[in-house]
């Protein structure tokens, strides 16, 4: 059963019973600053402040706004988050994911997996 | 192969575009991706967000670029105000530099060209600086002044006293002026000092620097100034008391008012002194004291002239030790005499006293303890003598006329003007008192007779005989007058009738035994013939009771003359 679960119409979130939250892009969404924005509102008011890992499904995100992608490295994000896994299945959204990780360099632990099962279970060692 | 591709798929075509525009700076191109989602979209998109980031990273670098300029701008213009301040504030700070170098040089040889003594010295006592003249009275340069204390430069007391009055400037902060004397191989010299502190910025007194001159001579000469003051104070009151004492013998009627006066006057001037005043006896042949003074007097009473040396030699004789000088013998005398009595005086002065060429006497001063000052004295002695010889002559020349003008000088007797003034004082009084005056008229009898035999000179011999006969045997306060040629007149104060006539019977007895010797052989007895009245019973005037005694006389002469008649 899944706990503070928010849905609109280029995402959804929601935090799953072990724990992890879930942060889902609706197909097709160009991520901006102000979606960004959004859906770490979003993310903080279900964690309520507390640091919680997070598995961000983009593998259907169509594109990430340069300020959207530094605000996901920035360290009010690092404070609020303990992991993030980047789940990807395209290769467009391989490629979103690699230039993140790798031009971006978000300040907290992040890895890219093409396997949620597996991305879950990395983000569990992150749990308090 | 690549142009097969790129005309299948036209995507490759805008990849190549738009790195062609990259390649070119384009940083804003962008590509838009194909709904396939597949490898060449996800290049696109990669090649998408690396044009932002390089976009990104040129605008920030340009960005950076213009901030770096302008800091640079900023900072040049910044350090070209700060080279221009430096530069002002090098050339202030060389000007100021220079003037205090030319003040330090100015100063410098302000000090090394002062006479004064100028020194400045440290809390530690070590001299930082002497300037040449300071370092000179040492016999030192100034450099080998430097780092000594005052110890090492002067007596261990002179340095000490000299160190005490530094330390005082130290301890208040406050310039001290102070006066001190040093002994230096020329004697002893005055130093007057003004000790001024030093200050750091903080007001602490850091050293304290010395002016020091020397004022022996200031202060020799201001010695000199209160001695000639004194001395001319001292002199001052002399010659105020010389005229006092002038005024007293001017104002003095007879010897001893003088004698008074000289007495008052010396023990005034000559205060612990001892005089006597000796004047010539009537024969000239003695000098006897009048007055003295002082509680001891080592000189005769009466000496000869020729035992003063004074009166030998016509001028001051002054001996300032009896102990070794040659004394006068009438000091060398009496001190020998009584050497067990009382001690020779330390010292004395005889002062001959002239007056109208004529030495009159001596005075004699002796001290018994400021034998040095006998020569200071000695000038005032002289002008007091000469004061006391003139007044004395004066007196003298006085007494003369005086008696000259009331006496008889034949017979030594009051003359007949003197008689006059005596009956209307006598008179006078005798109304005041209630009293009666006896007056007796008597004359020779026979004289005519007795010149015409003997000659005028037996006469003259005569009448001086018998007034020395009259003054010896009548009171003092009896008048004898001379009235007229062998004609005498008596006047007795407070006399009764019967007592008038028992004096003129009492003269008319022994008269008839005197002895008169003319040119040694003796002349022949004579005898008086008398009047007698009296005032007020024979007349209220001096006339009417003369002319009563008169007639009484008259009367005598003609009941046979040698007797007494009363009016």
């Amino acid at each position: 059963m899944n706990t503070g679960e928010f849905k609109s119409a280029t995402f959804e979130i929601f935090r799953k019973e072990d724990g992890v939250v879930v942060l889902r892009w609706k197909p097709k969404v160009e991520l901006t600053l102000a979606l960004a924005k959004e859906s770490f509102g979003v993310f903080t008011s279900i964690t309520g402040g507390k640091k919680t890992p997070l598995l961000v499904d983009a593998t259907t995100i169509q594109y990430i706004a340069r300020d959207a992608r530094e605000f996901f490295a920035s360290e009010a994000v690092s404070h609020a988050a303990s992991a993030v896994a980047l789940f990807v299945g395209s290769p467009l959204s391989k490629t979103l994911a690699n230039f993140f990780l790798s031009v971006t360099k978000p300040r907290l632990p992040t890895r890219l997996f093409d396997s949620e099962a597996a991305a879950i279970k990395w983000l569990k060692e992150f749990l308090a | 192969m690549i142009s097969h591709r790129v005309a299948k798929d036209p995507r490759l075509q805008q990849i190549i575009d738009f790195l062609a525009r990259l390649a070119r700076g384009d940083f804003e191109a962008r590509m838009t991706p194909s709904d396939r989602g597949d490898g060449i979209d996800a290049i696109i998109v990669g090649q998408n967000m690396l044009a932002e980031e390089l976009q990104a990273s040129f605008e920030a670098l340009h960005g950076a670029r213009d901030e770096l300029e302008q800091r640079v701008m900023e900072r040049t213009a910044d350090l070209e105000k700060a080279n221009e301040e430096l530069k002002t504030e090098i050339a202030e700070r060389k000007q100021a530099e220079e003037t205090v170098r030319e003040s330090q040089e100015r100063y410098r040889t302000l000090a090394e060209s002062a006479q004064d003594h100028i020194f400045i010295i440290d809390r530690e006592r070590h001299l930082q600086y002497m300037n040449s003249s300071s370092a000179a009275s040492l016999r030192l340069s100034p450099k080998e002044t430097i780092g000594k204390t005052l110890a090492e430069l002067f007596p261990a007391q002179v340095a000490e006293r000299q160190w005490n009055a530094i330390q005082r400037v130290f301890d208040a902060g406050k310039p001290f002026a102070v006066q001190d004397t040093i002994v230096s191989p020329e004697g002893a010299r005055w130093l007057d000092a003004q000790l001024i502190p030093l200050l750091t910025k903080s007001g602490e007194v850091r050293s304290v620097m010395g002016i020091t001159r020397d004022i022996t001579e200031l202060k020799q000469a201001e010695e000199k100034l209160a001695a000639k003051v004194t001395e001319l104070e001292r002199r001052n009151n002399e010659i105020t008391s010389l005229n006092e004492m002038g005024d007293l013998l001017q104002t003095s009627l007879d010897a001893e008012e003088v004698y008074a006066a000289i007495k008052q006057s010396f023990q005034k001037l000559f205060p612990d002194w001892s005089g006597t005043l000796y004047m010539f006896n009537a024969s000239r042949n003695l000098l006897e004291t009048v007055t003295a003074w002082g509680e001891v007097a080592s000189s005769e009473d009466i000496f000869a002239p020729e035992e003063c040396r004074a009166l030998r030699r016509g001028r001051v004789y002054q001996v300032e030790d009896t102990s070794t000088g040659v004394l006068c013998q009438h000091v060398a005398r009496k001190t020998k005499a009584a050497e067990d009595d009382f001690p020779a005086p330390a010292g004395y002065l005889c002062v001959p006293m002239m007056a109208k060429s004529e030495t009159i006497g001596t005075l004699y001063l002796e001290t018994a303890r400021d034998p040095e000052q006998l020569s200071a004295k000695q000038p005032l002695a002289t002008a007091m003598s000469e004061q006391i010889a003139l007044a004395l002559a004066n007196l003298r020349l006085h007494e003369t006329l005086k008696r000259q003008s009331i006496r008889d000088p034949l017979t030594g007797l009051f003359n007949r003007r003197y008689m006059e003034e005596s009956l209307g004082r006598e008179f006078s009084r005798a109304v005041r008192k209630q009293h009666t005056v006896g007056i007796i008229m008597f004359d020779i009898d026979h004289f005519k007779n007795f010149n015409d035999t003997h000659g005028h000179d037996a006469g003259d011999a005569v009448l001086q005989d018998l007034g020395a006969f009259l003054q010896k045997h009548f009171r003092g306060e009896d008048i004898i007058c001379r009235y007229v040629g062998e004609e005498f007149v008596l006047i007795l104060p407070d006399a009764s009738l019967d007592d008038t006539r028992k004096r003129a019977e009492f003269l008319r007895e022994e008269v008839r035994h005197l002895d008169v010797y003319h040119r040694g052989k003796p002349l022949n007895k004579f005898t008086l013939s008398f009047g007698v009245a009296v005032f007020p019973d024979r007349g209220n005037d001096a006339e009417t009771v003369l002319r009563a005694a008169d007639q009484a006389l008259y009367r005598a002469k003609q009941e046979g003359r040698d007797r007494v008649v009363v009016a």
